[in-house]
């Protein structure tokens, strides 16, 4: 299901480019605000920076809110909602995957006694370079999110 | 047109080196793929589904037949799972559908025009998803064998929402057919094929289950399709299996010439003294 997401970020340019640029631009403006309060001012200021940043964490979550909500649309839309839950996927493992980004998911693949049809290799089974694109986001995120964190003091 | 050379060694490797599907289906020729008895949907008031029982053996082809509304589609739909059952008892390939769903769904699959694949998607990413989904082993591979058998590899690489009726319909075959499935539900699987396809498709179906000793259950508007693949055909009305038997017993029962006369017989209510069958 990751992949098939994947799939749908890359046959769809503007849907990336709203996922990634807002919360960029977010990020860089109050980030580099928050910077500068943090070196120049009071303690006070220095809370307000830590506020600041709450804020930009808080459209990172709302950016994730709407990737998540338009990923479920899309199925419906697709009407192929029939087609996902007559598969062995279970649908807590669908919703993980609307929202979650498996690390690596290359040692779920090789565990033994593993057969087609186990329902528990579906969310992890990705290969042939599709994870390593998949990782590429989310650890953009999560690099700009220390990034800022930092940044806010 | 229908290439089926190596077919009986290909679903043995499928399927893990066991005994080919046919000669485990003709051994256990008294198994049932499905078993429903007193089975009830009610929507907000409305009857879908009023307390039918039937059962389907398996390695047969069995068809639902009915009028719009007469409860096909929801029928399918709690045999696949998707639907709960007000009250009744469904038994899939010898599991428990409402306790052991799991157990059963890579075992089966499904296919209908009415519900369709990500159309941004290329029929490819489709496909390995679905793959996926079904932890197949080697996936490409079974893609590309599929993708000869029902002639769609000029197209893998095309976006599922550019395909014409005709090719989205094998593609969902396709999709269908991926796992193996030794029971295969059906929706109107020619719906909206010019007759050279619907019969392309008949052919294959008919292959298919020659093949690998697989249930069909359908349900179709199309009696000659239904003549031609069923040997059980369950007619149903409002909600219940109003009639049963082959195409041939139903036809000489009610003194037609062809199913489609006997259908219209049951729908336009000429045979509304009928008790329902079990």
């Amino acid at each position: 299901m990751l992949l098939r997401y994947l799939y749908l970020l890359r046959s769809s340019w503007p849907r990336t480019l709203e996922l990634t640029y807002w919360p960029t631009l977010q990020m860089l403006i109050w980030g580099f605000m928050s910077q500068f309060l943090y070196a120049n001012s009071s303690y006070v200021f220095r809370a307000f920076g830590v506020l600041l940043a709450a804020v930009m964490l808080w459209d990172v979550l709302f950016r994730g809110q709407l990737g998540l909500s338009m990923s479920f649309l899309e199925e419906m839309w697709a009407r192929n909602l029939g087609h996902l839950f007559v598969t062995p996927l279970r649908p807590y493992e669908w919703v993980l995957s609307l929202a979650v980004d498996e690390p690596d998911p290359r040692p779920a693949r090789h565990v033994a006694g593993r057969t087609a049809g186990d329902p528990a290799l579906s969310l992890f089974d990705l290969c042939d370079g599709a994870a390593a694109s998949s990782r590429s986001l989310p650890c953009c995120w999560s690099w700009a999110g220390h990034w800022a964190w930092r940044s806010a003091g | 047109m229908l290439r089926n050379d190596g077919a009986m060694q290909r679903c043995t490797s499928l399927r893990g080196g066991r005994s080919p599907p046919v000669m485990r289906h003709i051994g256990a020729m008294v198994e049932l793929a499905v078993k429903v008895e007193n089975l009830v949907k009610h929507y907000s008031g409305t009857v879908a589904v009023d307390g039918i029982s039937f059962a389907v053996g398996r390695g047969v082809t069995a068809a639902l037949l009915g009028g719009n509304g007469a409860g096909k589609t929801t029928t399918l739909s709690i045999l696949l799972g998707l639907l709960l059952p007000t009250a009744g008892q469904v038994q899939v390939l010898g599991e428990d559908m409402l306790r052991h769903r799991y157990r059963v769904l890579p075992r089966m699959n499904f296919s209908s025009p009415f519900v369709d694949l990500p159309h941004r998607l290329t029929v490819r990413q489709n496909l390995l998803i679905y793959a996926r989904l079904y932890g197949l082993p080697s996936r490409g591979e079974r893609i590309e064998r599929l993708a000869e058998d029902l002639q769609i590899g000029e197209f893998l690489e095309r976006p599922a929402g550019k395909l014409s009726a005709g090719q989205k319909t094998r593609v969902a075959l396709a999709k269908a057919l991926l796992n193996e499935p030794e029971l295969l539900l059906l929706d109107e699987p020619t719906a909206s094929l010019d007759p050279d396809t619907g019969d392309w498709v008949r052919s294959y179906l008919e292959d298919y289950r020659a093949r690998t000793g697989a249930t069909i259950l359908m349900a179709s508007h199309n009696m000659g399709e239904v003549e031609r693949l069923c040997s059980d055909v369950m007619m149903m009305k409002a909600g219940r299996i109003v009639d049963r038997g082959s195409p041939e017993a139903l036809i000489d029962r009610y003194g037609r010439t062809n199913l489609e006369e006997v259908f219209l017989h049951i729908a336009r209510g000429s045979r509304t003294e009928l008790e329902p069958v079990s």
